[in-house]
């Protein structure tokens, strides 16, 4: 069984993770708690496998929550779950030490698949949030890198395309049209100065956009 | 007037001039005709000397050689008629050959023996001439000459006699005697119409003369005794000899005749002693002459030249007098705008003076006199420092007249000159300076304008503007409270707007995002359930999941329109990072956004430099028509600077309107709130940039 605490402010919502969660078979929630410090207080009175960490609560949000967890206890796996879609959000989580990252409106679907794998070891990112990590691992160093010149979704285009998707791959997960997918690739191989797509491959490893 | 007369001198002395050297010049001419004539007076009488004497000597030598005739001798000696016949052949031989008048012999006795007029009627024979003065003195053994009045022929001529000598013992035995006429001396003379010549014997008688009336008058009256004597002598007949009617000077060199004045040049008569020649010539006769055609040709040159110098000189004083009424106008001229310029001087309503190199006063207009209440001859010559305060007078001495004697001007002094009854007059002195030949300075025009009364408007000015000062400072301290109440109301508002916006997002995102989320977890719930149960209802759930997302979605958009949670979550950066990529994934615009390691900055900040860049993302979307949009978030001196920058078509800043419609003073009311500002630089057709520029103050942060 893995042992879940669960943390979110509003209590119906809370009530509907916690069925998703048991209704699983093989998790149980041991702790709820509905507010940050609470949810610190539970991890630590019920130690807990797993934490799923709402972001907004009243007193300490969730983001603080898992940095304070990932000292009290390293060992414990954090999956944000909140209402913001947002990448800024992922990234903060994922530098907080989250392990995942899902969005309440997902959790039906992906809740327990997400516990799960983080619980097997792993990460649980959406695809899109792992875009937005990666670009901010490869802009972390700010002012000494080609990718300055490239704009959000370039960058997002660029490291789809360096991880062999076909544009109507990308178009449909940015929901974007194919034309406007090419357009975004003739203009970044222009920017950045290369010819076809194994170089973009190269360029992004090399930028480290995407792992070898 | 002066000078008229003065030309009018000029012009007599000119012709009066022309006058006297015509006289000189005819004087001199005179004196020299007069010496001319003299010259050739003497010449003359020595000429006619000459003459008269080779005439009457001209028979001296012949009847020494009829002397010595031997028929003569012989005759005398023998009376013998054919001897006779022999000497009257002789005699008249001698008398045709030498053209005298006659010849004859004389006996010792004195009786004519023998004459070649033997045949006239008035013939000399047997008549005796012993009383003849000749026949004495030819019976003395010599010669003899006489001039006299023939005692028959009643002729007058030249009588010359020679002894005939005895051959025996030497002794006088007659005489010949040859008589010219003297009549044609005075034929042969040539004399002029004024020229009178005389033979004068020594008693005074004139005996040849031209002057046919003078003959045989005396020079002078002759006295009873000497007419007996000359009675006596019978030489120049019986008588009586009157006077001329000469009247002869005591030089004897002058004699006047009637009307008729003389001049006289004697000579004496050589073998006729006591015998003169007299030369009468009549001065007025030689000036007649002489200055007749002198007065012919002078006169009329003298006439032309007086003529020609009268109308030089009508000339002259025609241009004179032209000149002199130019002259005149040009003084009258002068003269006026002398007392234009003095009264202009005096009258103008500002003090006026000058002062020499001293600065000692030279002159003062009235109104300077006036407003100091001096006369005039109070203070000329005095120094104008004298008429001022100490101050001003040290200022003077030590500052303003050194330079200004220096550089030759000085504008707008400000003295203070003290009036005589004490009262002080601030002035502004401008002065200029007059400067000679050489440069020097001789004297300053000053010009001082009385400032006390402006002095006074000036403080009351001053005054009023003080007043005015304080009003309108009061009146900007209220405008300021008031625009500082307004500014804190309109942050307030905007707070509050702000607050609300944030309430209501964070409402909508949370509580109806998490109702909505719960409701979804339960649709998916219902699904999963009825999914082998009831196919259709599972359909049905599955359908309100679309619809719930639908909602989530939309309850999303609007909280994050109404406020983004990044903003406040996350903070500016990321807030500004989501909005950058929401931007470009809504619009298609490419959107670059970079940034310096920005500090953590207030919510009030924070919001402001969102909502600007919102803005500004907005305008580029919306009106610019970019292409591309730069969002540059930088730390610069202290200060957080945002940059949004387009490539859009640009606008007009200065345009009112255009600025109006981007939302530029809301833009600026979020900046100025914050104590930031706000600039933006666009030309059409050249993108706009907007800049938002505060500084990272404690407040900011």
């Amino acid at each position: 069984m893995i042992r879940v605490l669960l943390a979110d402010d509003h209590a119906i919502v809370r009530a509907g993770l916690r069925r998703i969660i048991e209704e699983s078979g093989d998790m149980e929630v041991v702790a709820e708690a509905d507010t940050g410090k609470g949810a610190i207080a539970q991890a630590q009175a019920h130690l807990p496998d797993m934490a799923v960490i709402d972001i907004t609560m009243p007193d300490m949000d969730g983001l603080e929550v898992t940095a304070r967890l990932a000292d009290l206890r390293p060992d414990l796996p954090v999956l944000i779950l909140t209402m913001h879609e947002e990448d800024q959000y992922v990234v903060r989580a994922v530098e907080a030490g989250a392990r995942g990252y899902i969005t309440k409106q997902s959790a039906p679907e992906q809740l327990v698949k997400a516990i799960r794998q983080i619980h097997g070891g792993k990460r649980y990112l959406s695809a899109r949030a792992a875009d937005a990590l990666a670009l901010r691992v490869a802009l972390g160093v700010k002012g000494q890198s080609p990718l300055d010149s490239l704009s959000r979704r370039e960058l997002e285009v660029l490291r789809r395309l360096a991880l062999g998707h076909t544009n109507r791959e990308i178009a449909s997960a940015y929901n974007i049209s194919i034309k406007t997918v090419d357009t975004y690739r003739f203009r970044l191989l222009k920017k950045l100065n290369l010819r076809n797509n194994a170089e973009v491959s190269r360029f992004a490893i090399q930028n480290r956009l995407i792992d070898p | 007037m002066r000078l008229r007369v003065i030309l009018v001198v000029l012009c007599l002395l000119a012709v009066s001039s022309a006058l006297v050297g015509g006289h000189l010049y005819y004087g001199a001419l005179r004196q020299a005709a007069f010496a001319e004539a003299e010259r050739q007076a003497l010449m003359r009488v020595e000429n006619l000397k000459k003459q008269i004497v080779a005439f009457i000597s001209d028979n001296r030598r012949p009847v020494q050689t009829l002397a010595r005739m031997d028929p003569l001798t012989a005759f005398l000696k023998n009376p013998d008629p054919d001897l006779l016949v022999q000497v009257n052949g002789l005699l008249d031989g001698f008398q045709q050959t030498l053209g005298v008048e006659v010849c004859y012999l004389m006996d010792r006795t004195g009786l004519t023996l023998a004459s070649s007029n033997r045949a006239a009627p008035d013939s000399f024979v047997g008549q005796n001439f012993a009383f003849r003065p000749y026949f004495r003195d030819a019976m003395a053994g010599g010669e003899g000459n006489y001039l006299a009045l023939g005692v028959t022929s009643g002729r007058r001529g030249v009588y010359h006699s020679f002894p005939i000598l005895n051959p025996d013992d030497g002794s006088p035995v007659g005489a010949a005697v040859i008589k010219a006429s003297v009549d044609k001396v005075e034929q042969e003379l040539h004399l002029g119409p004024t020229e009178r010549v005389m033979v004068v014997d020594p008693q005074g008688v004139v005996f040849v003369s031209n002057h046919r009336h003078w003959r045989f008058k005396t020079l002078t009256p002759l006295s009873a005794n000497q007419a007996g004597v000359l009675t006596e002598s019978r030489q120049f007949g019986r008588g009586p000899w009157p006077w001329t009617g000469l009247t002869i000077d005591d030089t004897g060199q002058e004699a006047v005749a009637a009307d008729q004045h003389f001049r006289i040049y004697a000579r004496a008569l050589d073998g006729y002693p006591g015998w003169q020649v007299l030369f009468l010539n009549n001065p007025d006769a030689v000036v007649e002459a002489v200055a007749g055609p002198l007065l012919r040709f002078t006169g009329p040159a003298v006439m032309i030249a007086c003529v020609l110098i009268g109308a030089v000189v009508m000339l002259l004083y025609r241009k004179a007098s032209h000149e002199i009424r130019l002259r005149q106008e040009a003084e009258t001229a002068l003269r006026r705008s002398d007392e234009r310029y003095r009264s202009l001087y005096h009258n103008t309503p500002a003090m006026l003076h000058s002062v020499d190199p001293q600065g000692r006063l030279l002159s003062v207009s009235d109104f300077w006199a006036d407003t100091l209440g001096y006369a005039r001859h109070e203070v000329i010559g005095r120094p104008i420092t004298a008429f001022m305060t100490p101050e001003s007078r040290c200022f003077a001495e030590q500052q303003v007249m050194p330079a200004f004697f220096q550089t030759g001007r000085c504008k707008d002094v400000a003295y203070r000159f003290v009036k005589k009854g004490g009262q002080p007059v601030d002035v502004a002195l401008s002065a200029i300076a007059e400067r000679d030949r050489e440069g020097r300075i001789v004297r300053s025009l000053s010009v001082s304008i009385d400032m006390t009364e402006r002095k006074k408007d000036q403080a009351a000015l001053e005054q009023a503007k003080e007043q005015l000062d304080r009003y309108s400072k009061d009146l900007e301290r209220l405008v300021d409270q008031r625009t500082d109440q307004l500014r804190r109301l309109s942050a307030a508002i905007l707070s509050s707007q702000e607050k609300e916006r944030a309430a209501i997002a964070r409402e909508l995102h949370d509580e109806l995002g998490q109702v909505l989320t719960a409701l979804r977890m339960e649709a998916v719930w219902l699904n999963e359930r009825l999914k082998t149960i009831d196919p259709r209802a599972a359909a049905r759930a599955l359908t309100m999941v679309g619809l719930i997302d639908k909602n989530i979605e939309d309850v999303r958009g609007l909280a994050v329109r109404l406020r983004p949670g990044v903003l406040d979550d996350l903070g500016l950066v990321d807030a500004l990072e989501w909005v950058t990529a929401d931007f470009e994934r809504r619009t298609g615009i490419l959107c670059l956004f970079d940034h310096d390691p920005i500090p953590e900055v207030g919510e009030a900040l924070a919001t402001a430099a969102y909502r600007i860049a919102q803005e500004a993302l907005t305008n580029a979307a919306r009106h610019a028509g970019a292409a591309q949009v730069k969002v540059q978030l930088r730390i610069e001196d202290q200060s957080l600077a945002l940059t949004v920058s387009d490539n859009g078509k640009g606008f007009d800043p200065l345009q009112e309107s255009v600025s109006q419609g981007l939302g530029m003073a809301g833009m600026r009311e979020r900046a100025g709130l914050i104590g930031g500002s706000l600039t933006v630089v666009s030309k059409p057709g050249a993108g706009a940039t907007v800049l938002f520029r505060v500084p990272l103050t404690e407040v900011a942060l």
